[in-house]
């Protein structure tokens, strides 16, 4: 999931605009899409949002990325949880069950979600772990399909194949993958053995 | 429900209150909402956002660059001017400089301590008396609208007259609403009472009500009378402004009739900067008359009180405070 360089991660320290743009376009999206999980849509963006302008403001240090990455959910998870605690009060006269119980599930999610450096060192390992457990061909075709967020057709146009070698490919890659995380895993195979289907 | 099919529910990225599914099996134990909160955070970790087009994202990125203090074009230089804090010395006070970041107009606030009076004249060539631990917040020009200001306290306002932009005391959630006029507005945050007294012209008390922040019960004030509301019975009275009423403001002097003696402690307290502690509840109640100015000696003020009073009573001085004691 490693993405940035360490180049980036000096020109961000030193406070390069490049290289927070840099930065904003690769975390943006999945910060958004982590914060829609547990707060509308229309929330999601501005709290992501609200966690760059702070992370500017402060001239945070990184010395890698697993650092970066913890400082930016740590502080969308917290603007998540602020607005959830406002949304309780908010609508607390509104009697209704299944949202208090969303908000209090989604509150306890949160509140117990790790979101310092080891976490995303060990979300890495899996991931490293588990492409390493890949055979060469299906790697490719899955670095492309899960980390660069190809569809099948464009991976299969990349690496010069056709689109039905591509899911013979994910399906083998699923196979081998079921057997080695499902154990401590599920979710983690689940998603893996389902992208782009 | 298995953890796959669990799994599955999650993946589907919808809210929780929308699956009656979830629902169920996550009141069912607390074994099953553990299981749910792991998965559904482990999802939510392993969000990519590839799903979200280039276009949102330089949306995004634009509107982080609009947030951000001293990104690009002047957004820093404007916050810089009027963050600075101008403290310039007034009279009895001080008048501090500050921005309202909404829309950028610098703001005056000044600050009259206890025992002590001044005067401001506002943008608009409007004069205010302040007095005795009072705040008044203006802009450094009036925009809009409307010619707002902040009231803290008490003070007697000679407001230039312009029927296009309403002159509104703002106190606390209430406010006043004034074409061109004379008037007085008293309201300490601390009291249990705003009052608005009319010299002459018109003006609009409105009063906050109601849960909105636009819901207001208005009344009109007539001149040569004041306007009480009773922050605590929420009850509004009308009377007839004092004889004094000129010379307080004017040459600090007070002047009362059959006040008591626990109402005259406050005046007493704001305008000497002392406080006045009662040891015998009984004396609070006791009421005098007579005129008491800003610039008099609080020993003299207390032995004409002594003597005044029909019923004796002591008083001692103990670390700024005056005790009274039968």
């Amino acid at each position: 999931m490693k993405a940035l360089t360490n180049e980036i991660l000096q020109l961000l320290n030193n406070h390069q605009e490049a290289a927070f743009e840099v930065v904003f376009k690769l975390y943006y999206p999945r910060l958004v899409y982590f914060a829609k999980e547990f707060v509308p849509d229309s929330e999601a963006k501005n709290l992501v949002q609200d966690a760059f302008i702070s992370m500017w403001d402060k001239k945070p240090q990184f010395i890698n990325e697993s650092q970066l990455q913890s400082y930016l959910y740590t502080n969308v998870k917290n603007n998540c949880l602020m607005f959830l605690r406002h949304e309780k009060v908010k609508k607390k006269y509104k009697s209704e069950a299944a949202f208090q119980k969303q908000n209090s599930i989604y509150t306890e999610a949160l509140s117990g979600l790790d979101t310092s450096t080891v976490t995303f060192q060990e979300i890495e390992s899996i991931i490293e772990k588990t492409l390493s457990e890949l055979p060469d061909r299906c790697r490719e075709i899955f670095v492309l399909s899960r980390m660069e967020g190809k569809k099948n057709k464009e991976v299969a146009e990349a690496l010069n194949i056709s689109v039905k070698s591509v899911e013979a490919q994910i399906t083998k890659a699923l196979k081998t993958l079921r057997v080695s995380l499902k154990d401590y895993l599920p979710l983690v195979a689940w998603l893996l053995f389902n992208i782009n289907q | 429900m298995d953890s796959e099919k669990l799994i599955h529910k999650i993946t589907e990225s919808k809210s929780l209150k929308d699956s009656e599914e979830l629902l169920d099996y996550i009141n069912e134990s607390g074994e099953n909402t553990k299981e749910y909160i792991r998965y559904k955070t482990l999802w939510a970790m392993l969000q990519t956002g590839n799903e979200m087009d280039e276009e949102t994202i330089n949306k995004g990125f634009s509107a982080v660059k609009r947030g951000v203090k001293g990104h690009g074009n002047s957004v820093l230089l404007n916050i810089a001017k009027y963050a600075a804090i101008i403290i310039l010395a007034v009279s009895a006070g001080y008048l501090v400089q500050y921005a309202d970041f909404n829309n950028e107009i610098a703001m005056n606030e000044v600050f009259v301590p206890k025992g002590n009076r001044t005067s401001v004249v506002l943008p608009d060539g409007s004069k205010v008396w302040l007095s005795n631990g009072t705040k008044l917040v203006y802009p450094e020009s009036f925009v809009g609208d409307f010619r707002d200001v902040h009231l803290e306290g008490e003070g007697f306002f000679e407001v230039t007259h312009d029927e296009d932009h309403p002159f509104i005391v703002n106190v606390g959630q209430h406010r006043i609403k004034v074409l061109g006029t004379k008037f007085a507005v008293v309201a300490y945050p601390e009291d249990e009472e705003v009052k608005a007294e009319l010299v002459s012209g018109k003006i609009q008390f409105d009063i906050h009500s109601g849960a909105t922040e636009e819901s207001y019960k208005s009344f009109m004030v007539k001149p040569m009378h004041s306007l009480v509301y009773d922050k605590t019975s929420g009850k509004v009275y009308e009377s007839i402004i004092p004889d004094g009423f000129h010379d307080y403001w004017q040459k600090g002097t007070y002047r009362f009739r059959n006040e008591t003696f626990d109402s005259l402690a406050t005046k007493i307290a704001r305008i000497y900067n002392v406080e006045i502690i009662f040891n015998d509840e009984e004396l609070k109640t006791r009421t005098f008359t007579g005129t008491l100015s800003v610039d008099d000696n609080i020993y003299t003020l207390m032995e004409v009180f002594k003597s005044a009073s029909g019923k004796p009573f002591e008083y001692y001085f103990d670390s700024g405070k005056i005790y009274i004691d039968k």
